[in-house]
């Protein structure tokens, strides 16, 4: 036995005020704790290189589909151009767009409709807009998926491994699983958050040469019609899809308390949404999305035959409302809190 | 002081607690002796609010909602974070540490701390459990089958810790070596048929 064994600890006092000064703050001090876990167990270390690749792919995918749509245009200028077409009115008057019945789409003045949806990829090619766009992608697809399976994880891992007796003693489990909820979320947004820097870095990286084959003449009529306001407001959506979405998937890992049975319903329930139609709860979160959006033409991931705007939000509700109280009841059943015996 | 008044528990048609009543004075260690299958741990877990009992129990005269902060527990499975290194579980499960006394002795070597505790023996993972318990210097203390998996050097340890406990901690004990608990306790209680008795 080391020589340190025998040294008499230096203990601070008790005092029930000290204990009561801690106890106000117990769900702060749960937060923390599950906060600190996610970092340890590297979850934001995951989720900031998913997020920054997710970045990366959707600036070079942008910058792709940028060059491609003003090549498409400078294209049909010169045809036009060689047919003798009065370029200049063409272009001075709108385009219009009408889908027929049978399904097909017929477009009034090309010319125009070729210009507008390169002028407004081009008008992407700014800060905001590679913003914009990485949140579009991760906000309405990484984000949901990443909060479930965050929040599955954070709320399973208590349980199996027993420490939910720990937490479970020293505070009330509704701050647990808001802590849970939280910390999960803040997972699935610390994703959005990486593709918003990795699109940044990348645009500011790759702009110049995306830019560098473009015709200057057309550049000179171009201008950013995205905001960072505007990013900004995706990156508060996002938060708020985190939110419902980890909401759901402490629920689910609450429901079941072991990881491989929530992971199969998940995916299971993520292949049959499709069927839903109007109640698909990705279309809902699309719906948030696109309601607030303003911008559109080029780069648009809206889903069509979208749910209304209230709508969606009352049943993503309804959804969290039915999962959490779902999760109270298998909690009640089986409570589970780690303790042998 | 820990108080507890007719507290009950069935597990299906079979009363594990059947008024159960004592009190368990500040600052003294009560070792709580009975069989298997008696109802020691299920007793702790009414204590701790682990499972739901009727009866009245109190900490000071007040509910244990009040005083969550002050306690600290350890059953027989350590429950630790296997995927974490020895010190990330110790932030993750203690927070600050306000006592790292129990910590330096009971895993003097630092570099284990730093290991994932996926690669720790099971007395290891006792000792890093048991640290994290006593690192918040708690009021009221509840140790079941601390002793299970430890070795005797580290036992000594432990029964010096616990010793240290006495006079600013209430502290329970149940297990099933009656030699190591005796030593320490200064109350023997006997739970028998759903009941708790002073051992004479």
């Amino acid at each position: 036995m080391s020589t340190d064994a025998l040294t008499p600890p230096e203990v601070r006092p008790q005092t029930p005020e000290r204990h009561q000064a801690v106890s106000r703050h117990g769900a702060i001090r749960e937060l923390l704790a599950e906060l600190r876990y996610a970092a340890a167990a590297r979850y934001y270390l995951w989720s900031g290189i998913f997020g920054a690749l997710v970045g990366l792919m959707a600036t070079l995918s942008l910058n792709d589909i940028s060059r491609r749509l003003v090549s498409d245009f400078l294209g049909a200028l010169t045809d036009a151009q060689a047919q003798g077409i009065d370029v200049g009115a063409a272009l001075a008057s709108a385009a219009g767009v009408e889908t027929l019945e049978t399904g097909v789409t017929t477009i009034d003045n090309p010319l125009r409709y070729d210009f507008d949806r390169a002028w407004n990829a081009v008008g992407m090619l700014t800060g905001p807009g590679y913003a914009a766009n990485a949140l579009q992608f991760s906000a309405l697809i990484i984000v949901p998926i990443v909060a479930v399976a965050a929040g599955i994880l954070l709320s399973v891992k208590d349980y199996r491994h027993r420490t939910i007796q720990l937490r479970a003693i020293r505070s009330s489990l509704p701050s647990i699983h808001a802590s849970m909820v939280l910390t999960a979320a803040s997972v699935a947004i610390a994703v959005a958050v990486a593709s918003v820097l990795g699109a940044l870095v990348t645009g500011a990286v790759s702009r110049d040469a995306t830019l560098a084959g473009l015709e200057s003449e057309f550049l000179a009529h171009s201008e950013a019609t995205i905001t960072f306001a505007d990013a900004g407001l995706f990156l508060l959506l996002a938060a708020v899809t985190a939110l419902l979405f980890a909401v759901i998937g402490v629920a689910l890992g609450l429901v079941t308390r072991s990881m491989v049975v929530p992971m199969a319903v998940f995916t299971a329930v993520h292949l049959a949404v499709p069927m839903l139609g109007a109640w698909d709860p990705r279309r809902m979160v699309a719906t948030l999305f696109s309601t607030t959006q303003r911008f559109e033409g080029t780069i648009d991931v809206r889903v069509p035959d979208q749910a209304s705007l209230a709508g969606a939000v009352f049943w993503l509700g309804v959804i969290c409302v039915v999962a959490w109280v779902a999760g109270l009841v298998a909690l009640r059943l089986r409570p589970r809190l780690g303790a042998g015996g | 002081m820990i108080e507890i008044k007719d507290v009950h528990r069935r597990f299906g048609s079979r009363p594990v607690l059947a008024g159960a009543s004592w009190t368990f004075e500040s600052g003294t260690v009560t070792y709580i002796e009975a069989p298997n299958g008696s109802g020691k741990t299920t007793l702790l877990r009414c204590l701790l609010g682990l499972v739901d009992c009727t009866g009245t129990i109190t900490f000071d005269g007040r509910p244990r909602s009040m005083v969550r902060p002050s306690i600290a527990a350890l059953f027989e499975t350590p429950p630790v974070h296997p995927h974490l290194t020895g010190n990330q579980n110790l932030r993750v499960l203690s927070g600050p540490l306000a006592d790292d006394g129990p910590l330096r002795r009971l895993l003097p070597d630092a570099s284990l701390l730093r290991r994932r505790v996926a690669g720790y023996s099971s007395g290891e993972r006792k000792r890093l459990a048991l640290a994290g318990c006593l690192a918040s210097a708690p009021a009221y203390v509840f140790l079941d089958e601390v002793d299970t998996g430890i070795d005797v050097d580290t036992l000594d340890v432990v029964a010096q810790l616990i010793d240290e406990l006495r006079g600013r901690s209430t502290v329970i004990l149940t297990g099933h070596n009656p030699d190591f608990y005796r030593h320490l306790a200064d109350d023997v209680v006997e739970l028998r048929e759903g009941e708790i008795h002073r051992e004479y």
